[in-house]
C-alpha cells in the first residue's frame, strides 16, 4: 500500500517536471510522421505544397510558448495528417491518369481488331464476289455450250424422229407385209385343205394355185409344202394310175423366162409328191408355159388363175 | 535604482497585461480563412466524404463567431485558427475518398471493357 503510494507520487511528480518535455515529445512525434511521409518511396515527392506547409507548422511549434503551444500543437497536428492525405490523394490521381491511358490502350486494340476482322470480313467477300464472277462466267460458259449441243442434239433428234418415223413406216409395211402373207398363207392353207378334183375330158384334176409358190419362184412355200395332203391322197387315190403335172404361166414376161418356171414348178410338184411317198414312175412333170391360159391374162385376177399347177390323173383309155 | 523606481519598468508591462484582452486585434485575417478552407471543403463534396472533419470545422468557426460576439478577440483567433485546419484537412480527406473512388471505377471499368472487347476473361 504505501509502495503504491510512493510509486503514484513519484509519477505525479515526473508528470509535473515533464510537462515542458512532453510537449516536445509531441513534436518529436510530428517530426517523425513527416520525415516518414517525406521518405516513402511512393508518397515522398507528392504534395510538396502541404508538406511545406506541415515543416512551418512544425517549426512554429517548437519555437512556440505558453497559451500559443496549445494550438500550435493541434493545427501541426492537422498539417502533417494534411499532407499525408493529400499527398495519398495526389497518388491516386496518377493512378487513375494511368487507368485513362490503359483504358485507351484496350479501346485502341479494339478497334484494331476490329479493323483487322473487317478487313479479313472485306477480304472474304471481295475473294467469294470473285469466285462467284468465276462461277457465272463458267455457268455462262456452259449454259453457250448447252445451247450449241442442245442444237447439235435437235438436229440430231430430227434426224433420229426421221429415221424412227422411216423405220416404223418400215415396220408398219413389214407388218403389213406379214399380215399380208398370213393372210395368204391362211388363204393358200385354206384352199390346199379345200382342194378338189374336177372331171375333165383329159381325166380327174386337180388345180394347185400359183400362191403355192412366190412370185417368180419354182420353190413350194413352206406351208404349201406342209399342206399337199389332199393332192397326196387325190394321187394315191388313184391307185398306179399315171399322173402328169402340167406348169403354166400368165403371159407377163418372156416365154423362154414363163416356160422354164413352168417346168420348173411342175418339177417342184412332182418332188414333193414323191417326197410324200408317191410311186416316181407314175409321175411325169412338164412345163407348158402361157401356152395354155385358163383365164383372160388382161386383169390381174386372170393372170392369178392362169399361173397354176395342174395334176391331171389320166383317165385310163 | 531602489524604491518604487525600481518597479517602473515592471508597470508599463502589467498595464499593457491587464489591458491584454482589449488590445488583441481582431482576426479577421484567420476567420476569412477559415471561411476560404470551408468553403473548398463544401466544394469538394466534404459534407459526403469528410462529415466528422467538417463538422468540427463548422462547429469551430461557429464558436469563433460567439468569441467574436463577446469581444474575446484572443479565444476568436484561436477558434478560427482551428476551424481554419480543420476544413483544411476535411478538403484534403475529400479529394482523397474522391481520387480513390476514381481509381476503383475505372479499375472496375477497364476489366469490363477488357472483356467484352478482347474477350479476356478472369477478374483482375
Amino acid at each position: 500500500m504505501i509502495r503504491l503510494g510512493v510509486a503514484l507520487l513519484a509519477l505525479a511528480l515526473l508528470s509535473a517536471c515533464a510537462s515542458a518535455p512532453k510537449r516536445d515529445l509531441q513534436l518529436e512525434r510530428l517530426q517523425a510522421s513527416l520525415a516518414n511521409l517525406e521518405t516513402d518511396p511512393s508518397l515522398g515527392e507528392l504534395a510538396a505544397a502541404e508538406r511545406l506547409q506541415a515543416r512551418q507548422a512544425l517549426e512554429r511549434l517548437s519555437a512556440s510558448r505558453g497559451d500559443d503551444r496549445n494550438l500550435d500543437l493541434y493545427v501541426a497536428e492537422r498539417r502533417v495528417e494534411i499532407a499525408r492525405t493529400m499527398a495519398q490523394a495526389e497518388l491516386a490521381q496518377r493512378q487513375a491518369v494511368q487507368l485513362d491511358r490503359e483504358r485507351d490502350r484496350i479501346l485502341l486494340e479494339a478497334t484494331r481488331r476490329d479493323a483487322e476482322s473487317s478487313r479479313l470480313e472485306a477480304e472474304k467477300l471481295r475473294l467469294q464476289s470473285l469466285a462467284r464472277a468465276e462461277e457465272a462466267l463458267r455457268a455462262q460458259e456452259e449454259a453457250q455450250a448447252a445451247r450449241e449441243a442442245s442444237e447439235l442434239s435437235s438436229a440430231e433428234a430430227d434426224q433420229a424422229r426421221r429415221l424412227a418415223q422411216a423405220q416404223a413406216t418400215e415396220a408398219a409395211l413389214a407388218r403389213r407385209e406379214a399380215e399380208l402373207a398370213s393372210a395368204a398363207a391362211d388363204s393358200l392353207r385354206m384352199q390346199l385343205e379345200t382342194m378338189t378334183s374336177r372331171r375333165e375330158a383329159r381325166g380327174e384334176v386337180m388345180t394347185l394355185s400359183g400362191d403355192a409358190f412366190a412370185s417368180g419362184q419354182a420353190n413350194l412355200r413352206p406351208e404349201a409344202r406342209a399342206n399337199l395332203g389332199r393332192v397326196v391322197d387325190f394321187v394315191r387315190a388313184a391307185g398306179n394310175a399315171a399322173v402328169i403335172i402340167e406348169g403354166h404361166t400368165d403371159d407377163r414376161g418372156g416365154d423362154n423366162l414363163n416356160q422354164a418356171l413352168s417346168q420348173r414348178r411342175a418339177e417342184a410338184v412332182r418332188q414333193a409328191l414323191v417326197e410324200e411317198g408317191v410311186d416316181a414312175a407314175r409321175l411325169t412333170a412338164v412345163g407348158l408355159g402361157k401356152n395354155r391360159p385358163v383365164a383372160d391374162n388382161a386383169t390381174a385376177e386372170g393372170r392369178a388363175r392362169n399361173r397354176r399347177v395342174e395334176i391331171i390323173v389320166q383317165s385310163s383309155p | 535604482m531602489t524604491g518604487t523606481a525600481q518597479y517602473i519598468p515592471f508597470v508599463l508591462p502589467a498595464l499593457l497585461a491587464l489591458a491584454g484582452c482589449a488590445s488583441t486585434p481582431p482576426p479577421l485575417a484567420q476567420i476569412d480563412a477559415a471561411d476560404a478552407a470551408l468553403q473548398q471543403a463544401r466544394s469538394a463534396q466534404a459534407a459526403d466524404l469528410a462529415p466528422v472533419e467538417l463538422g468540427f470545422a463548422q462547429t469551430k468557426r461557429a464558436e469563433a463567431d460567439a468569441a467574436m460576439q463577446a469581444r474575446d478577440h484572443a479565444r476568436a483567433r484561436a477558434l478560427a485558427t482551428q476551424a481554419e485546419a480543420d476544413a483544411a484537412l476535411a478538403l484534403a480527406k475529400s479529394r482523397a475518398a474522391a481520387a480513390r473512388a476514381e481509381v476503383q471505377r475505372k479499375t472496375a471499368e477497364n476489366a469490363e471493357l477488357r472483356r467484352e472487347l478482347l474477350g479476356e476473361g478472369g477478374r483482375r
